[in-house]
């Protein structure tokens, strides 16, 4: 113990979700009973197909939509009730929304370094040559993949505790998807300290620049994993087995199955293993013939999405 | 890592903003966008005022001054709307209360203004002084004979041509919706306290003399808690995403006809 914290203390949370239920007034539920948390410096990519509620949940940590039930706090605090000092914490970049295109970035600067404490205009000048972006042209008569890029470059450089983005390369061609995602990369590399929640349905774009990723689908999360241990640890297995065997009675070890099929003898699927060691046990058994191969996160989505569906028409 | 040294921009780098600071940030954009139509306004005063005087009474100055506020209402109002920016405005660490207000002492500030500028120009005779140096004109001589209580009507008309478009302004969902702010607040500012006016007339005539005074007061009244319904209803609005491609936003157009309906109220009531 020191200064009466325990040592073991969970930091709080940098954006945290609880039990969150929102419908629009057609009455199709969005939402429903929503749970996740970002740490401190955690880069976290809310997946999901259109529809399922990630730009509402954006919103609503925004302050932007009142929830159905449930809370949505970022640095512990409603965002909606937050002061200035709080809201200066914080940097957003919306997929629907622009920023002030009657203004050139350098008029931006000015504007909003008189609003966030720790704005660095050196740090945007840097952005926008990397981009490609002029600093002296409005940035309603830039493109709109400029304009995205000009929004991504504003929000980096308020330099806030919690980045908050929405789709931020879907709209772009994807050289210029490509372009931005690493360079996004590169910057948040940098820094370090800095909670980013961005929302996309495009998972080549999460596999660049996330730590962890939550599929959000029938209006919770369904899946949630750290990158590195869902690439290291998630494998597609395909077991062909003796004739009127199956992969239970043979007690073959695969406990955490994301989704899984059977067709005749051969029984296939995605796998979560506990460790390496699972993988390669499996492997050297002599009784089945099995085989694992890498999936990608799209793979893994996909699946685990096609297998929710199913559920839910039974 | 947030290396101090490399955070420039701000001679307080670090250290949160005052309210102050915000305020006078929100001000600088809200004239920066709005110079274009401050300009034009100048313009106009200059012509209208002086090198073709037409603005020849105080009550000329009121309505030409309610025109102008209406316009900047509606477009001070709606200023987030027309550019598809609320979600990034209502997002950034300057609150809603902040927007609404700047927004709105910033365009009362210069309507007022601008109707103190006519008036003095009016009262000083500065239009037949400067033909004066150029030529005999036998120009008409301006009548700014303002009593102190028609002075006040013309603020309260002054106010009320302001908040009634711009709390429809704030409340608009899409640029057609901000187009037409103008008109629709003009109407809500106006038409109540003219119904309630016309029903105590109705229900206990009163002599028209009195009319204006009535009507001032209801208008007064009706303007200063429509201000507070719009700010609240400002203060709970999702933001709206307006596509730039629909609607339209014209502001000659706007000017045409906030200035004729204008002038047909004020031909009405006089």
């Amino acid at each position: 113990m020191k200064n009466g914290i325990s040592n073991h203390t969970r930091p709080t949370p940098a954006i945290e979700v609880r039990e969150l239920t929102h419908q629009f007034r057609q009455g199709r539920p969005v939402l429903n009973g929503l749970s996740f948390s970002i740490d401190p410096g955690a880069v976290y990519g809310l997946a999901g197909p259109n529809g399922a509620g990630k730009t509402t949940t954006l919103r609503i940590l925004l302050g932007l939509l009142r929830p159905g039930a449930g809370t949505a706090r970022v640095l512990g605090s409603d965002f909606r009730r937050a002061d200035r000092v709080n809201r200066a914490r914080v940097a957003y970049v919306a997929q629907e929304h622009e920023v002030y295109g009657g203004m050139t970035a350098g008029e931006l600067s000015r504007f909003l370094r008189s609003l966030y404490p720790r704005w660095d205009h050196d740090y945007l000048i840097k952005l926008c040559q990397r981009f490609g972006l002029p600093t002296d042209r409005q940035l309603g008569r830039l493109s709109g993949g400029q304009r995205r890029e000009a929004a991504i470059a504003l929000a980096l450089a308020a330099r806030t505790e919690v980045l908050i983005m929405d789709e931020p390369a879907s709209s772009l061609d994807p050289l210029a998807r490509r372009k931005l995602l690493r360079e996004l990369g590169e910057a948040l590399a940098e820094r370090g300290e800095t909670a980013v929640l961005f929302s996309t349905h495009i998972m080549s774009d999460l596999e660049r620049i996330a730590g962890r990723v939550g599929l959000l689908t029938g209006g919770k999360i369904a899946l949630e994993e750290d990158l590195d241990a869902l690439h290291a640890q998630t494998r597609r297995v395909q077991v062909i087995l003796p004739d009127g065997g199956s992969s239970r009675d043979l007690e073959i070890d695969l406990p955490n199955r994301l989704s899984w099929k059977k067709e005749g003898n051969i029984e296939s699927g995605l796998v979560r293993f506990p460790s390496e060691d699972a993988i390669e046990k499996l492997v050297r058994r002599t009784d089945v013939r099995a085989a694992v191969f890498p999936v990608s996160l799209e793979d893994v989505v996909v699946e685990v999405l096609e297998t929710q569906d199913k559920e839910t028409r039974e | 890592m947030n290396n101090p040294t490399s955070i420039t921009g701000s001679t307080r780098a670090g250290i949160h903003p005052l309210p102050q600071e915000v305020w006078a940030a929100l001000l600088w954009r809200e004239w920066r966008m709005q110079r274009a139509l401050l300009s034009s306004a100048a313009g106009f005063f200059l012509l209208l005022y002086l090198v073709f005087p037409i603005i020849l009474t105080g009550t000329h100055a009121i309505a030409a001054t309610c025109v102008l506020s209406a316009i900047l209402a509606a477009r001070l109002g709606a200023s987030d709307v027309v550019e598809n920016s609320e979600g990034f405005a209502f997002t950034l660490p300057a609150r809603r209360t902040d927007f609404f207000f700047v927004r709105s002492a910033f365009g009362l500030g210069v309507s007022l203004s601008f109707l103190g500028a006519g008036l003095l120009v009016l009262r000083w005779e500065l239009a037949p002084a400067l033909w004066g140096l150029l030529v005999e004109t036998g120009l008409t001589e301006a009548d700014p004979r303002l009593t102190p209580y028609s002075l006040s009507s013309g603020v309260v008309f002054v106010a009320a041509s302001f908040v009634g478009p711009f709390v429809a302004g704030t409340l608009a969902r899409s640029r057609m919706q901000a187009s037409l702010a103008w008109l629709a607040g003009l109407g809500l500012v106006g038409v109540p306290p003219w119904a309630v006016l016309m029903i105590l007339q109705l229900l206990e005539p009163f002599p028209k003399e009195t009319l204006i005074g009535r009507l001032m007061l209801l208008l007064l009244t009706h303007t200063i808690a429509l201000a507070s319904v719009g700010w609240w209803l400002y203060m709970s609005k999702p933001p709206a995403s307006a596509d730039n491609r629909e609607g339209w936003s014209s502001l000659p157009l706007m000017v045409a006809a906030a200035g004729c309906v204008i002038m047909i109220f004020l031909l009405i009531l006089t």
